[in-house]
């Protein structure tokens, strides 16, 4: 006789099964690696101009290099390193409070329920650039007036911790509708009753029985969310709103590769490998997301 | 009927609240827009801003532009000297819902029969250019896509303009790529949709009681399995008729969407919130719209 197994095996054996979704991860690995070691692996620095401007793909430099003959595979690595970190950040911040902000909604119900969710349709209706963009702008009339001043090194920083947590701040608002709907349904459900009626409180209910129960649909949003913040980061730099030079992202790189297209001399590289590596990414995100979604789907049993 | 009457009362009660937590979102904000002219006198500047209200506390502001905006003026620009908000609305506006709407039946036309031949023949060729083209349009953000078609279709094969406004030559490239990068998303809920309805157990019934194909699919299967597109078309006709930033600057297209995101680099406040209050409009009215079309598309949803 077999052990029967446990949901989180079965999970897992599923995701094994889908081929793409594992390759996926393993090419994610691979560029999490690659962004990390960065510079100690290609032995440039990435912020350090060189002699030789535009030059095309060569042995040394396999992605050739920028206008500042900087070298742009050491550059695309260090980028990847923050388009990541946004991706990640921004969607913990909004996974924290959609996910908080959409139990408790659903779990007191009523009116709070109402005026929350309304809150919500308000900041629905408002163009979500605009929430950035005003922080960004009282940010830097803040940086200007204080920082510089006292302390400059601190400027880039706060920059982007800032940039971070408003993209964060900015995504929520899905994961909050869908949770709420998911825990409308839980509960009412006999085991989260009996669980009230053995005179639990609602943190050890919330904590307990409804929050492992709504994990699956959480975690294959979130899935879809980082893709989606690298996205926006992407968009804001194209702005000229995100990443400030020298440092890059694959945002900042691929505006910059764009601008330098031009019908006389294309320099394809600029912008072709930023722009293959943003989408390889997203591609990657996508299939792993769509690999969890089939994994965690409490349906697939039977 | 009722909830028609409650949802029409509500539309410009929110969009006014939206509104009005933009204007005040607006002056928290620190510095004046007046702040990079020339240093003149300080009389001017306050005469300037005495012209503007600006000098008045921000409860009087509030009323004067409220006063402004229910008749429908949303104020002078403090950029565009001599221009009001509405005089630029009405000038980028019919360029943004031209390119808008365009791009509207470029999403629906290619993403609907592409999502619903994919949902029909999974596996098949159809399917797999559904597949390709949804990764596309989430993967490759438009303003590669922008760039690239003028890469590709202006300077290398020179058959349309690179950019400006103007002939029908003009609008290809950009309805292009504004349309595909939502005709992506179209065809991915049509996809989703239909393939869920047809698995579900009324299509077995209508199948049973002896309909023809051709009918179970126009009258039964589409009709409830593009629902989730119908709801999709609400916030992305908001998005597309507001126009497309990244569109409007790749192809130098002078619409709304390059004058709202300038906004904030000018510290234009009236033309942010003006613009702001027109989204929230369309997107409220888009939305009270789709509401309506889905309870006369799925019998199961009734408004009362």
């Amino acid at each position: 006789m077999q052990p029967t197994p446990t949901p989180n095996q079965r999970a897992w054996r599923r995701f094994r099964g889908q081929h793409r979704a594992v390759w996926a991860t393993v090419f994610l690995g691979l560029v999490v690696l690659g962004s990390l070691l960065g510079p100690s692996l290609t032995g440039f620095d990435p912020n350090a101009g060189g002699e030789l401007q535009y030059a095309a793909p060569t042995a040394a430099h396999w992605c050739g290099t920028d206008v500042h003959g900087r070298d742009l595979l050491t550059r695309l690595l260090v980028g990847t390193r923050i388009s990541l970190l946004v991706g990640a950040v921004g969607a913990a911040v909004a996974l924290v409070i959609g996910v908080i902000w959409g139990m408790t909604a659903a779990y007191v119900g009523g009116r709070v329920d109402n005026l929350m969710m309304r809150f919500v349709d308000v900041l629905y209706s408002l163009p979500n650039i605009l929430f950035v963009m005003l922080g960004l702008i009282t940010l830097e009339a803040f940086s200007t007036r204080y920082l510089n001043a006292h302390a400059p090194e601190l400027v880039a920083t706060l920059h982007l911790t800032a940039l971070f947590v408003l993209i964060g701040a900015v995504s929520w608002l899905n994961m909050a509708r869908i949770v709420r709907g998911q825990v409308l349904s839980l509960r009412t459900r006999p085991f989260v009753l009996a669980s009230q009626a053995l005179g639990a409180g609602h943190i050890r209910v919330l904590a307990r029985q409804i929050l492992p129960n709504i994990l699956g649909v959480v975690i294959v949003y979130l899935s879809l969310t980082i893709p989606a913040v690298i996205l926006y980061e992407s968009f804001l730099s194209f702005l000229g709103r995100g990443i400030r030079p020298p440092q890059a992202s694959l945002g900042t790189l691929i505006a910059d590769g764009a601008a330098q297209l031009n019908p006389l001399r294309i320099r394809w590289w600029l912008v072709g490998f930023p722009a293959g590596l943003l989408a390889s990414l997203l591609l990657a995100l996508t299939f792993i997301g769509d690999g969890l979604r089939v994994a965690l789907d409490p349906k697939a049993d039977r | 009927m009722n909830f028609v009457l409650r949802r029409l009362i509500q539309v410009p009660l929110v969009a006014l609240l939206v509104a009005s937590l933009c204007f005040f979102l607006m002056h928290i904000l620190p510095g004046s827009p007046f702040d990079r002219e020339r240093a003149g006198p300080a009389a001017a500047k306050a005469a300037v801003e005495a012209r503007y209200h600006l000098d008045k506390p921000l409860p009087v502001q509030y009323l004067y532009w409220l006063s402004d905006v229910v008749r429908g003026d949303l104020g002078p620009s403090l950029k565009y000297r001599n221009h009001s908000v509405n005089d630029i609305l009405a000038q980028t506006l019919p360029v943004s819902f031209t390119l808008g709407w365009l791009a509207f039946g470029v999403a629906l036309g290619v993403g609907v029969p592409l999502g619903a031949w994919a949902a029909l023949r999974p596996g098949s060729w159809g399917d797999w250019c559904a597949a390709f083209l949804v990764l596309l349009g989430v993967c490759v953000p438009s303003f590669i896509v922008g760039p690239l078609l003028i890469l590709i279709f202006s300077l290398k094969l020179g058959w349309f303009p690179a950019a400006l406004w103007g002939g029908v030559s003009n609008a290809v490239l950009p309805v292009t790529a504004l349309g595909l990068f939502f005709a992506a998303r179209v065809a991915r809920l049509a996809r989703e949709g239909i393939t869920e309805t047809l698995r579900s157990e009324f299509i077995m019934a209508v199948r049973a009681k002896g309909a023809g194909e051709f009918r179970v699919l126009t009258r039964h299967a589409f009709r409830t399995g593009l629902l989730p597109v119908v709801s999709y078309c609400g916030p992305m006709l908001a998005d597309l008729l507001t126009g497309s930033f990244v569109i409007e600057t790749v192809f130098q297209i002078p619409g709304t969407g390059t004058f709202f995101i300038n906004a904030f680099n000018n510290k234009d406040y009236t033309m942010i919130v003006g613009i702001t209050l027109l989204y929230a409009v369309l997107l409220l009215s888009l939305n009270l719209i789709v509401d309506l079309a889905y309870a006369w598309l799925d019998p199961r949803v009734r408004h009362d």
